[in-house]
């Protein structure tokens, strides 16, 4: 008779208006000690700091690289252009360093405008590198009164190549939430 | 009061809306578990989902939304509250629920369509101290709708 009773109190208590707990739907809201996090805090937001100086310095970059492309046609009066061009690259250089130096959790795969942005670095870094270079061989043998390499001659349509890459990729920039 | 019908969710799924000033984007859990207990005369509920499983059309966003919400902190969001039991036959109705989200609770109302086919809520990201992210020193937008979609099983 007892354990009757005892059996009938645990099936009143399961069919018992009381709160649906979240065991029932197989989740805990405590946090899983033994699951696998994706990076440890500290590393996380170091990850979000670098990236935000990324997204100010590769906006900054924009402007100069745009200064750089306007000055273009003045090389023949002034070394604007050259300077302008330096400060480009640092910065382009600076740039890079946050996004290569901020720490990426295992296992993620790039997806949607994030592969894109990534995708032009291999585009437009050969170019600043290649752009200011030949620029220079350009100079020089201007002033050398030197005949230039085809490749020198290329320089305004490389400059514009790295312009726009750049660009998209800028612009290719999303909203982190 | 004695739990006369209890439905389990077989399909759930949530998207959410953020809006920005100069895009919209959005991102979908198809892991939302829920059940609702009712007796002769109200129902209670229950709907659950984790954080982490929210995808939206671009990696990087899903990252950084995890550690806006310190998703490994708290890990899963949920809305719980009690409705009449014809609610479950109504086309459209409007209940209230109690919605915690990053270890915050708050009473939302929710809008309920199709026989409780669909549902969706408005959630207020500063009054569950989420730093809103921004793009260009421009932040997010506070009110961020969400949007369910359920197939409920007896």
């Amino acid at each position: 008779m007892k354990s009757f009773f005892l059996l009938f109190l645990l099936i009143f208590s399961q069919l018992s208006f009381a709160d649906i707990s979240l065991s029932e739907l197989g989740m805990s809201t405590e946090p899983d000690k033994n699951a696998p996090t994706l990076l440890p805090t500290e590393e996380m937001k170091e990850r979000t700091s670098k990236l935000k100086t990324h997204e100010v310095l590769g906006l900054v970059t924009l402007g100069a690289m745009t200064a750089t492309l306007l000055t273009g046609n003045s090389v023949y009066d002034n070394n604007m252009h050259m300077y302008l061009g330096f400060t480009t690259g640092a910065l382009y250089m600076a740039t890079a360093y946050y996004s290569l130096t901020a720490p990426k959790p295992m296992g993620v795969i790039d997806r949607g405008r994030i592969k894109w942005h990534k995708g032009l670095a291999w585009v437009h870094f050969p170019l600043m590198i290649l752009v200011p270079y030949i620029g220079y061989m350009y100079k020089k043998n201007e002033e050398d009164g030197n005949k230039h390499s085809s490749l020198e001659k290329q320089h305004r349509t490389l400059a514009g190549l790295l312009y726009g890459t750049f660009a998209i990729s800028a612009a290719l920039m999303v909203v982190e939430f | 009061m004695e739990t006369l019908m209890a439905l389990v969710l077989t399909v759930g799924q949530a998207t959410y809306h953020v809006k920005y000033t100069f895009k919209n984007v959005e991102a979908t859990s198809t892991e939302v578990k829920g059940k609702i207990n009712c007796d002769a005369k109200e129902c209670e509920f229950l709907l659950a989902v984790p954080v982490k499983s929210f995808v939206s059309s671009d990696s990087n966003r899903d990252l950084n939304m995890i550690q806006v919400t310190e998703a490994e902190k708290y890990p899963v969001a949920t809305a719980k509250g009690k409705f009449p039991k014809e609610v479950l036959s109504q086309k459209d109705a409007k209940i209230e629920a109690q919605v915690e989200f990053h270890g915050v609770s708050k009473t939302y109302s929710i809008s309920l369509k199709e026989k409780a086919e669909k549902a969706s809520l408005v959630l207020d990201l500063d009054a569950h101290k989420i730093e809103r992210p921004s793009l260009f020193g421009i932040k997010i937008k506070n009110e961020m709708p969400v949007d369910f979609n359920f197939k409920w099983k007896s």
